[in-house]
């Protein structure tokens, strides 16, 4: 009797109830896609369709006194691709990505070995170092005019002290660097935390093995160090390379292209070009090309360097 | 540690220490720095006087100085007050709706065997790999045909396409990192589904909800190239504009400076006092 009057309970219990929970009724499938519902219909509304407009407004050409709108094909394709000026900006587009990335890695590499030693005032450094990343590249422009200024700079105040006269940092020979270095100082603390919390996976025991072998400090790090951090290292590379090929508010404030176009880097020429000369169907299709180079170059090198990865830890394994 | 060793690696931390800290305060030094000391040479490290002056005045209000003269209010305070309100308003609205909807997502994405669940994430990767400076084109042609450009409305919008796939991305590699099962014990103590996460898998991961939150604040304060473009000039005006349209008009650098500074506080202040949070956040990828 028991028994059944369990089995009867149970199959009652659900019916008792005043209803199942509506989450708990439906498939998980179902509830999964009800949570990302939201996100969808924003990424469709905020993303999908401007990106879907700017192809449309990259194959037209806009006057902007009358208002009229002309379908031009590829038109603007083709007038960028046969511009010098674009590849001008291209090219130095390509300069400062090299210098970003090589003064980025440099810093936050260093910066990472260097915090995973003890040694006093290690917690405030690691406090301390998240405050550049925290200013976004515009305030980071702002703070280094600061620096860099002939009439007020901290550089200048450095070489007058030291007996010299205030030097310019942003002449045309000296732009791209000097630019490359502000966006290094606020792009850098990421890496460094990235790459410190891999470093902190390698055993120590491997430093000391490596150290009776009679290795030195360069040869423990490629041997040592580098195999760990190789696959973080490759997508750091990744990361600021980006930025650096889309910064733009850093260049508006610190040289606005100048001095004389020596920083008009692509995005900065897609600016002038929307806002300034208001030709939107040629800045349209400039940032489509932009986007398409800076696409193909990260998934090539991604590719690459996941490959080389790869295959580095297979042969370990043998 | 042997001598040597320990000479590079606190030789190395100074060097780090000033290369981030040195263009900081040497801003803060400007910022209080009476105009006429940029007259001497060389150009002195530390002011012989301190001049404060500059902070009440870009708050709109007058200012004495230490010889007894009273300064007006400086002409760019109602631009710099209504840009930092501004900036307060948009990030909060930003903050909030973008949590609201990337915590559930970046739930889904991790924990729930959703179909299309790979494409969803290279969706949202493929996002973040767009060029702010290539959104702004359509974004400032279909803001002027909706009327949203100068509004602060529109700039909310705006901010949101960034800070969205951001979260997304950084909660999906966060709840990720559960436990396995989490749900399915709280499921067993008579939770309902959505029950489960909103009381037992949301509160396990307030750490990393908040570091989401400081950084949705940041991204949108911070934000520059489409505060520009939509909302220069205009009674909407965030803070970015409202200091370049500044920095581009006023040769008095220590005015700036001070203005530079207001607008660096809140981010600077957020980040120092939360960064333990933000260090552990996983910006980059996913296991």
């Amino acid at each position: 009797m028991t028994v059944t009057t369990e089995v009867r309970d149970l199959a009652a219990a659900p019916a008792a109830r005043p209803r199942t929970p509506f989450s708990s009724r439906i498939s998980t499938n179902r509830f999964g896609l009800l949570l990302i519902a939201p996100v969808v219909l924003l990424t469709v509304a905020i993303v999908v369709y401007p990106v879907a407009y700017s192809l449309y407004i990259s194959v037209t050409s806009s006057n902007p006194i009358t208002g009229t709108t002309r379908f031009v094909g590829i038109e603007n394709y083709t007038q960028a691709l046969g511009s010098g000026e674009f590849w001008r900006t291209l090219l130095l587009t390509l300069v400062y990505v090299l210098c970003v990335t090589v003064l980025g890695t440099l810093v936050a590499l260093g910066a990472a070995l260097l915090l995973r030693e003890k040694f006093f005032g290690r917690r405030f450094l690691m406090a301390v170092i998240v405050l550049p990343w925290a200013l976004s590249t515009y305030a980071a422009a702002v703070v280094w005019r600061y620096v860099y200024s002939p009439q007020f700079g901290f550089a200048a105040a450095v070489s007058e002290h030291a007996g010299g006269s205030a030097t310019d940092f942003l002449t045309s020979s000296s732009v791209i660097p000097a630019l490359a270095a502000v966006h290094a100082w606020q792009f850098a603390p990421l890496g460094a935390y990235f790459l410190l919390a891999t470093l902190q996976m390698v055993p120590d025991d491997l430093y000391k093995l490596a150290k009776v072998d009679g290795m030195g400090v360069f040869s423990r790090f490629r041997n040592v160090t580098l195999p760990y951090i190789r696959v973080p290292l490759a997508i750091f590379l990744v990361l600021i390379g980006g930025q650096a090929a889309t910064a733009f508010d850093l260049i508006y404030f610190l040289t606005s292209g100048g001095p004389g176009g020596a920083s008009r880097t692509l995005p900065f020429f897609i600016y002038e070009e929307t806002f300034q000369n208001q030709r939107l169907g040629s800045g349209a299709a400039m940032s489509w090309i932009l986007l398409v180079v800076v696409v193909v170059v990260t998934v090539g090198y991604y590719t690459f360097a996941l490959r080389v990865g790869g295959g580095k830890t297979k042969e370990e394994d043998r | 540690m042997r001598l040597g060793r320990r000479v590079i690696v606190y030789t190395g931390a100074l060097l780090l220490a000033a290369w981030t800290l040195i263009p900081l305060v040497w801003l803060a030094i400007t910022s209080v720095t009476p105009g006429n000391e940029f007259a001497r040479q060389p150009l002195p490290f530390w002011p012989s006087n301190l001049d404060l002056t500059n902070y009440p005045r870009l708050l709109g209000q007058e200012a004495t100085t230490s010889s007894g003269e009273v300064l007006a209010a400086s002409g760019h305070s109602e631009l710099i007050v209504e840009g930092l309100i501004n900036s307060a308003v948009v990030a909060l609205a930003v903050t909030v709706i973008s949590l609201a909807v990337s915590i559930p997502a970046a739930y889904a994405l991790a924990r729930l065997e959703v179909r299309w669940r790979q494409t969803g994430l290279l969706t949202i990767l493929a996002t973040r790999a767009i060029p702010p400076i290539a959104t702004t084109i359509p974004f400032y042609a279909l803001f002027s045909q909706l009327g949203l450009s100068g509004t602060r409305t529109g700039l909310v919008i705006a901010h949101l396409t960034i800070v969205v796939p951001l979260l997304v991305w950084i909660g999906t590699s966060f709840f990720a990192s559960l436990p396995v099962g989490l749900e399915r014990m709280a499921r067993v103590d008579g939770c309902s589904r959505f029950q489960a996460v909103s009381k037992v898998v949301v509160p396990a991961s307030l750490p990393s909800i908040t570091a989401m939150a400081v950084i949705a604040f940041l991204t949108s304060w911070n934000e520059f190239t489409f505060a520009l473009i939509f909302n220069t000039g205009s009674a909407a005006q965030t803070f970015p504009p409202a200091l370049a349209s500044m920095f581009f008009q006023v040769s008095v650098p220590t005015e700036v400076a001070a203005a530079t500074c207001l607008g660096l506080l809140p981010p600077l202040v957020l980040a120092a006092v939360f960064q333990r949070y933000i260090r552990k956040v996983n910006f980059v990828g996913i296991q």
